[in-house]
């Protein structure tokens, strides 16, 4: 063949391969960075960094006052709640607090939802109580340093209800760690100053029938009605791999009760547990996720039976903060 | 003296003298005035008009006169046949017939057409020689080279096509043609050695058509006498007038003749282009900045190829028509980077729960994995057309001795029907589909025309056969109408390579 006729051919091959060598792709490169990519668990569970930042994220304001640190005051937090603060009776670092303003404020746990927001339990699983109302004092001074109480004094906090019980107990919260249930619930030793009464008490000029709790400790402070079971019973809740204990927490809120449990993450079995929970109670599962700066919620109604397990299987796409505190409002 | 008198008394008496004007002559120049402007402009285009005509006739006159003259030159041609020998002999060099039969026999010829201009070297000296079988319409022919001693040397007896020469003991040169057809065309070298003879042409028609010797009768003083004897080539000289020298030799149809001949080549070519496409998008809607931004990072136009087939026929020995039909398919690679991705996989994960005081527990689950990231998508787009070529071809005069030619190339391109494939994005920044086949896709599909401009370099294989190649561009005079508010226009450049056969050749005129 002439030697041109062979140059055309080699280049009109190489024309051919030249435009016809290619290949459509399709190519995905998870973010090294991701927590939604990162399936592992931790053993320490979620980070206290992460707790306090959703929970300041998803909670409600808090009511704050200046009040005469000298003279003591009656603080009317609201139709329902009104805390009696004592005179003379504060420490700034172990010293008497001798100015005369100081900052007050509560947090106020009503509802399951608002234990769901501070990510506390408003029970012990060992112990099943449901609440009427958890609270939280706080004293700063006009600097916003940290205020304690001196020895022997206390506050008065008052939980007006128009139907008292006797079945309702007083608890003292301890904070404990955030994968504890945030809050640990004791019945309030008597013994140690702290009680609680019931009161007839008048508010902005009505008389009302009100729990009076007295304590010496600025710490949580519930009212609460143990509850018995016939029967309990063990299971676990599984959610897809993206939900970590890094990033995640469940609770169980009671149907019928104004319980809120926080189930605790197992670290082994890569599941959250179901401990002791009554059997044939309706429960609704929820997960709260805060992934990558997003929300993520889940849910799941059951009832507890002797199942082994239940899923829950959060929404793929995040939820604004007003979405989800009105989810957990609607509780 | 009395003239002046004369004259004075004339003027003294006519000095106040008016004439009186005539009945109407007035009424005749205002008409004449009046007269439309129109007659003005045909007075004024009459005479181009008569220009035009006359040189139209004049040319017209010429093509006749000159056709009359070919008519009169096939006569005197044909008159010119009965001669039995024809001997061009030239005044300073010497003429050696090839024996005495053949001299007695030989005349010398001053005709007009037998414009003899020899060589200095070469002395050409053709006769016809007719015998007895001349009635049975068969004639033998010679054509005699003398070479001047070592003038024309074998080397240049060689390059007239012949095999082999040698000359023996007796100054006899023996030589035998090449193995080649009748009809084959001498090479260029050949024919370059050939024209060498250009100005020495010898018009006569009894040497015409003889394109095949089978021998060659050296002289013994130096001249080459060669002969033919074929039915054939005598049939021929009754319908040929002219004879050229290089027709003698080459066997070629590519001579001209008295009159010349006219080019009447027509090829079909087949040929491939690699295509770098250039793509400008035009914004036809504002605020769409941002949008073609992140369209144009996305896409970039990559090698695409052009595959077609054209005839291409000469309309003068240097100009030739070009048109066919084309596949052209520029590619385009749309590369997209996709932020905050995410993609789903459906797990199966088994769960162990260990509790105190009771049996290990196993659960599993069935969910779904999500995983976010960036997704790299890089999809090939093909803009495909069916186009018709339209281009017309100026060819550069082939140099001697060379097989390599050059052609200017111009034209345009037209768009019949195009459809495309591939993906792109939408104003959304949305995946989509560019189109179809139908004209409901992101680009809508449009009728349209490209100019064209190349330049070609061909080489020559075979008498019938050329390879070519020819960079060229391509600009597109129409736009791509786009789904999100752009227009987008091509361009092309590339390199068409390709072959071209001949399927007609030179017809004399």
């Amino acid at each position: 063949m002439n030697r041109f006729l062979q140059i055309l051919t080699i280049a009109i091959i190489i024309t051919f391969f030249a435009t016809s060598c290619t290949k459509n792709t399709d190519r995905f490169t998870p973010y090294t960075t991701s927590e939604l990519n990162d399936v592992s668990w931790s053993s320490n569970g979620i980070t206290e960094a992460k707790a306090k930042q959703m929970i300041s994220l998803l909670a409600k304001p808090t009511f704050s006052a200046i009040f005469n640190a000298t003279n003591g005051s009656v603080v009317d937090v609201d139709n329902n709640v009104q805390v009696v603060l004592p005179s003379n009776s504060y420490l700034l670092n172990g010293n008497n607090y001798n100015n005369t303003t100081a900052n007050f404020s509560i947090k106020e746990l009503l509802k399951k939802g608002d234990f769901i927001r501070n990510l506390a339990s408003s029970t012990n699983s060992s112990s099943i109580q449901e609440t009427k109302g958890a609270f939280l004092l706080n004293l700063t001074s006009d600097s916003g340093l940290s205020l304690s109480l001196t020895k022997n004094s206390s506050y008065y906090l008052r939980l007006i209800d128009s139907a008292l019980s006797q079945d309702y107990k007083f608890f003292i919260g301890s904070s404990s760690a955030i994968n504890e249930g945030g809050i640990s619930w004791s019945l309030a030793d008597s013994a140690a100053g702290n009680y609680m009464q019931p009161t007839s008490i008048l508010v902005r000029g009505v008389t009302k029938n009100a729990y009076e709790m007295i304590s010496s400790k600025l710490s949580w402070l519930s009212i609460a009605k143990p509850l018995t079971f016939n029967s309990y019973v063990n299971s676990s809740v599984v959610l897809p791999q993206n939900f970590t204990n890094k990033t995640t927490m469940v609770f169980a809120a009671f149907a019928d009760y104004n319980i809120v449990l926080q189930l605790m993450p197992d670290y082994t079995s890569k599941t959250y547990l179901m401990k002791d929970m009554p059997l044939g109670i309706g429960v609704k599962l929820i997960s709260i996720s805060f992934i990558d700066g997003q929300f993520y919620l889940g849910k799941q109604d059951i009832v507890v039976s002797k199942s082994a397990q239940y899923s829950i299987i959060p929404a793929l796409t995040s939820i604004s903060v007003a979405d989800l505190n009105s989810f957990l409002d609607g509780l | 003296m009395t003239n002046k008198l004369f004259d004075s008394f004339v003027n003294e008496k006519l000095k106040d003298y008016e004439s009186p004007v005539p009945v109407g002559l007035w009424e005749k120049i205002i008409a004449e005035e009046e007269k439309p402007k129109v007659i003005f402009w045909w007075r004024k285009n009459a005479m181009l008009i008569g220009v035009g005509l006359l040189l139209f006739i004049s040319g017209i006159g010429y093509y006749a006169i000159n056709k009359k003259s070919n008519v009169e030159l096939l006569r005197a041609n044909t008159q010119s046949k009965q001669q039995n020998v024809t001997n061009i002999h030239p005044n300073n060099l010497i003429n050696t017939p090839f024996d005495n039969s053949h001299s007695k026999n030989t005349t010398n010829s001053s005709s007009a057409n037998s414009q003899t201009k020899i060589n200095e070297d070469v002395v050409l000296n053709a006769r016809t020689n007719n015998s007895e079988k001349e009635k049975n319409r068969e004639q033998t022919k010679e054509a005699v080279i003398n070479i001047n001693n070592d003038a024309l040397n074998l080397d240049a007896v060689n390059e007239f096509g012949f095999k082999n020469a040698n000359i023996g003991n007796t100054n006899k040169m023996f030589v035998s043609k090449k193995k080649t057809s009748k009809n084959q065309t001498f090479l260029a070298k050949q024919k370059s050695i050939i024209n060498k003879f250009k100005d020495g042409v010898i018009y006569d028609e009894n040497l015409y058509g003889v394109d095949l010797y089978e021998t060659y009768h050296p002289r013994e003083n130096g001249v080459l006498v060669m002969q033919e004897s074929n039915v054939a080539t005598a049939n021929k000289l009754k319908e040929k007038q002219v004879v050229a020298l290089r027709k003698l030799f080459s066997g070629s149809d590519d001579c001209p003749t008295a009159k010349g001949t006219y080019r009447n080549d027509t090829y079909i070519e087949g040929y491939v282009s690699p295509d770098l496409s250039f793509k400008n998008v035009l914004s036809t809607k504002a605020g769409n900045d941002s949008y073609l931004q992140k369209k144009d990072s996305s896409e970039s136009m990559s090698l695409g190829y052009t595959i077609g087939v054209r005839f291409s026929k000469s309309i003068t020995n240097n100009l030739l028509l070009k048109a066919g039909l084309q596949y052209s398919q520029m590619s385009e690679k749309f590369t997209l980077r996709t932020e905050n991705d995410r993609r789903q996989t459906i797990v199966i994960n088994s769960h162990t729960i260990v509790r105190p005081n009771q049996p290990d527990t196993t659960i599993s689950d069935t969910s779904v994995f999500v995983q976010i990231g960036y997704r790299v998508r890089t999809n090939m787009n093909y803009y495909k057309s069916l186009e018709i070529p339209v281009i017309l071809s100026y060819e550069f005069p082939q140099l001697d001795e060379s097989k390599w030619r050059m052609a200017l190339n111009i034209g345009a391109i037209v768009n019949i029907t195009s459809w495309y494939d591939g993906k792109t994005i939408d104003a959304g920044y949305n995946v989509v589909n560019i189109g179809s086949k139908s004209n409901n896709g992101f680009y809508k599909h449009q009728f349209g025309v490209s100019l064209y401009g190349g330049l070609s370099v061909i080489r020559n294989l075979t008498s019938d056969l050329d390879v070519f190649a020819e960079p060229y561009f391509r600009y597109g005079l129409y736009n791509v109408q786009g789904g999100a508010g752009f227009n987008q226009k091509f361009n092309l450049a590339g390199i068409q390579l390709g072959a071209r056969l001949k399927i007609s050749k030179n017809k004399h005129l």
